[in-house]
């Protein structure tokens, strides 16, 4: 970490030699290791050790950015040089800059991101951990015929940034990731299925008995699958497909898209959004959370962010740049690789637990369907359009009954928000963005 | 030939040596420098740019099937010993290796670049977005935002291996994009369009690539598509149109007929060979041959030179897309597929341009043959679940076919179904195959490569069309 400190302090000192009006530097150092094992053979073994320096250098109100992994200062100089003449050639922009400095440095709340563990697992183990948890996917039933294989992943990562503002900090963070592809075989009927656990400590990871079994279970249930009939009916959407609506909403209300009315959510701040029971939170000082960090990839502290409160948008997820153009206040969701200007990105962002528990959900429902997926691609962020190909077990009586396949969800996101009727009791943070299962009224169903 | 990277022939040999200590049957070390470069134009102003430089070298060992991988960014003898090391954790077949003499394998020469568009002059690249953005903007007072991108890439690999095989490529890609949002009070529609390839500026010289042909475009389908219909919902007849559909050969089937997916019995495709798969109207191509197109390479990422491999021919499986591991495992002949993203990762069975061959009809002839159902133009991406050929495309231009006439724009389209189903449905094949010069980029486990696809006029009896309109 101090040497990473140490190089961006001298490419400051290399910055501040030229006349500038501001710049700052974000520098990345990664490790991680990649296993997968398939029918009990390591197929791939992977290590990986990356890092990179991203200068971001702002003269005459422009701004271009110039990044990469030789650490060689002399390099970086030359790559400076050139970047300040290609910088000319912009126009003048006025909201360009460093974010205040009042605004930026390290959270007063304490958070920890670093697993120390993650310096002592043998390799031996990690190795062992992962044919385990595929052996006891093929041992939960006969049914699990194939596998695309286990994977592990662990990483740890070093953040610095420092800025001409007087900022220099960084956070060291790491993730661990255990998942399970499993293939089920009846009557010709081929299905796969997954599951994963992810979590920043290893003590923290589901066992590897329940990850199989869901991986197991998820793929058998989906054997022998209908086509629905194209209908309108109510949906429960489970906590992985939930998550995925409340990421299309967290993408919505990004300053960045925001102000160039490339959301949805444009122009809608403080109006009713969602029905009273959706309070949606963007936390980077979440314990345990996947996406956690004491300041934002420009120096802003981080703070936790109500951005639908009963059903009312209160804020959009704002970078500096955005928030000067919405003249929001700060938010601390400045999100960057360091090869791009920072954007407004999530930290931890989920849908607050309701008072139900998923199976008083289901049971609501006479004829309806409980949705298991939903694949990318489908959803229009200016309108708000979502048709989206599906997958899902159909319910009858409140019970769960076959499942159906090869149809698709569609309406308007905005009508999803406003008709969601119940919100589950089993909200877990197994990710960055994470909800409840939750109900919503009539929904288009195109099958047959 | 005397250093590659400031790594001495003599230290080559001793890092290859190191890498098969514990046996394998193959071991290959892969060099590469790329410097990227970014400009945006939003709201009329030339806003950001960027510029980034990337380098390493990784090395991979492979014993049957297993794959060890491991890399470095600062390539040094010692460096590259212990990555070496790193990465022969996974052999255990002792097997005594012999390192042969280096020597330059055969490459073909499809790029075609007077002068690499990342040494140009930055103003060339600002009057080249300019012209987009005035364009976008005077198509139509509706028009109220226009982002405009340029993106270039020079990517400089080399390889060597055990085995003797050494190449050096030098891989140029250029990207224009542009997307305009249009607003008429009440609505708001977006559209982008992108044009590329591996190319030098002169690209987008041509007509059909030119900066006021791709604003046109991206103008013309966002306000279009501010009138647009709720598509219907159903089972509809559905005509794919020429260049762009080529995503949904790629998705649907495509990512079936690669032979790692193939090998371990994951594919809808595995062990069919001979049998019939499609409709007899259906060949189905992948050729990384075609001068200047985004998934066009010299040679593969591993030394094999690309080929045009015909896996679906007249309705008939003939073979699949190989890498060299797949190729040995399966025992058939490596077809130049084998890609990786970077030097961070190991190669596998990617598409470079996968393509339908072109039919008889004439294009006219085959909308004029619909009574009631969907021309799909444009996609917005896709998704394919491989182990049953289940597939989801999202249509962002898209209009509705009545009596054998294109009428009303729809609204954000999603077709669903099976791509081996999908096939068998294909009635009719134009004579009219089309590239996209879009900027396509293939995701799969974790690894983004560019990819180019190709269609003529098709039309499916039935494909499951997602609308909100009973």
């Amino acid at each position: 970490m101090d040497k990473l400190k140490n190089l961006a302090e001298d490419v400051l000192k290399i910055l501040k030699r030229h006349s500038i009006e501001g710049a700052d530097v974000i520098i990345v150092n990664s490790k991680s290791t990649n296993i997968k094992i398939r029918k009990g053979k390591i197929e791939e073994l992977r290590f990986s050790n990356s890092k990179g320096i991203g200068i971001r250098i702002i003269k005459n109100k422009k701004s271009g950015i110039t990044s990469t992994n030789d650490f060689n200062t002399e390099k970086i100089e030359q790559q400076i040089t050139n970047m300040l003449d290609m910088v000319q050639y912009l126009n003048q922009d006025p909201f360009v800059g460093l974010p205040d400095k009042s605004i930026t440095g390290r959270s007063h709340q304490e958070i920890d991101t670093y697993d120390k563990m993650i310096e002592v697992i043998p390799m031996e183990d990690k190795i062992r951990i992962t044919g385990q948890l595929e052996e006891e996917g093929f041992k939960y039933s006969k049914l699990i015929k194939n596998s695309e294989g286990a994977q592990w992943n662990d990483t740890s990562s070093k953040i610095v940034l420092a800025s001409t503002n007087g900022f220099l900090d960084g956070y060291e963070t790491t993730n661990f990731t255990l998942s399970l592809i499993l293939v089920a075989e009846k009557n010709g009927s081929r299905q796969t299925d997954y599951w994963y656990s992810k979590n920043p400590f290893f003590k923290n990871l589901e066992s590897i008995g329940s990850i199989a079994k869901k991986a197991a279970k998820r793929a058998i249930r989906k054997l022998s699958p209908k086509k629905p009939s194209t209908c309108k009916v109510p949906v429960v959407l489970d906590p992985d497909v939930a998550a995925d609506l409340i990421g299309i909403v967290a993408t919505g209300c990004l300053g960045t898209r925001v102000f160039m009315k490339n959301s949805f959510l444009a122009g809608k701040l403080g109006e009713k959004i969602a029905s009273d029971k959706i309070k949606l939170v963007d936390n980077p000082l979440l314990p345990s959370g996947v996406s956690s960090r004491p300041f934002d990839d420009e120096g802003v502290t981080s703070r936790k962010n109500v951005v639908v409160d009963s059903g009312f948008l209160t804020k959009y997820l704002c970078d500096s740049y955005s928030a000067r153009k919405l003249k929001h206040p700060p938010t601390g969701n400045g999100s960057r690789t360091i090869a791009s200007d920072p954007i407004s990105g999530i930290s931890n962002f989920y849908l607050e637990k309701g008072e139900y528990t998923p199976e008083e959900i289901i049971k609501s429902v006479k004829n309806g369907l409980y949705l298991t997926h939903v694949h990318w691609t489908g959803v229009n962020y200016v309108t708000g359009d979502y048709s989206r190909g599906a997958e899902g077990i159909w319910i009858n009586n409140g019970e769960l009954t076959y499942p159906v396949q090869e149809f698709t969800v569609s309406g308007n996101v905005l009508d999803m928000l406003q008709n969601i009727e119940m919100v589950g009791n089993d909200l877990q943070f197994r990710d960055n963005i994470s909800a409840p299962t939750i109900l919503i009224g009539d929904i288009t169903i195109s099958g047959r | 030939m005397e250093e590659l990277f400031g790594i001495s022939k003599t230290q080559l040999k001793k890092i290859l040596t190191q890498a098969l200590s514990r046996g394998g049957d193959h071991v290959d070390i892969f060099f590469e420098y790329r410097a990227t470069s970014f400009i945006k134009m939003e709201e009329n102003i030339i806003k950001t740019t960027s510029y980034s430089i990337s380098s390493g070298a990784g090395i991979r060992v492979i014993d049957g099937e297993q794959i060890g991988y491991s890399y470095t960014e600062d390539i040094t003898f010692d460096n590259l010993k212990e990555a070496a090391s790193a990465a022969s954790y996974i052999a255990t077949n002792k097997k005594e290796n012999l390192i042969a003499p280096i020597q330059r394998t055969r490459k073909r020469n499809l790029y075609s670049v007077s002068t690499y568009s990342i040494e140009e002059p930055i103003s060339r690249k600002i009057d080249l977005i300019e012209t987009v953005n005035k364009t976008a903007r005077g198509y139509d007072s509706k028009i109220s935002q226009v982002t405009v991108t340029f993106s270039e890439e020079l990517r400089k690999i080399l390889y060597v291996d055990a085995e003797g095989k050494f190449f050096e490529d030098i891989q140029p890609l250029v990207l224009l994009t542009c997307y305009c949002i249009a607003d008429d009070g009440k609505t708001r529609q977006g559209a982008g369009v992108a044009t590329g390839g591996r190319s030098g500026l002169e690209f987008y010289e041509i007509d059909e690539n030119s900066p006021t042909e791709i604003a046109t475009e991206a103008a013309h389908i966002a306000v279009t598509n501010l009138d647009a219909r709720p598509a219907p919902a159903g089972s509809l007849a559905v005509v794919l149109g020429p260049g762009e559909s080529g995503i949904l050969l790629h998705e649907a089937v495509g990512h079936g007929l690669e032979a790692d997916f193939a090998r371990k019995k994951l594919s809808n495709y595995s062990d069919k060979i001979g049998e019939k798969v499609a409709s007899e109207h259906c060949t189905v191509i992948d050729s990384g041959l075609i001068p200047g197109l985004r998934g066009s390479i010299n040679i593969d990422d591993e030394g094999t030179l690309p080929e045009e491999t015909i896996m679906i021919e007249n309705g008939v499986l003939r073979g699949y897309m190989h890498d060299i591991l797949s190729a040995r495992i399966m025992d058939m002949h490596a077809t130049g597929n084998g890609r990786r993203e970077s030097f961070k990762y190991p190669p596998m069975p990617r598409m470079t341009n996968i393509f339908m061959k072109p039919g008889n009809y004439d294009p006219e002839e085959i909308i004029s043959s619909v009574k009631f159902g969907i021309y799909a133009k444009r996609f917005a991406g896709g998704q394919v679940n491989i182990v049953n050929g289940d597939f989801t495309f999202g249509v962002s231009e898209a209009y509705l076919i009545e009596n054998g006439k294109i009428t009303a724009p729809l609204k954000d389209v999603t077709l669903i179904g099976n791509g081996p189903d999908i096939l068998r449905k294909v009635e009719m094949v134009a004579n009219d195959l089309k590239f996209s010069r879009g900027g396509w980029t293939c995701g799969k486990n974790d690894q983004r490569v560019p990819v180019g696809i190709g269609m003529p006029t098709v039309k499916v009896s039935e494909i499951t069309v997602g609308g909100t309109k009973l």
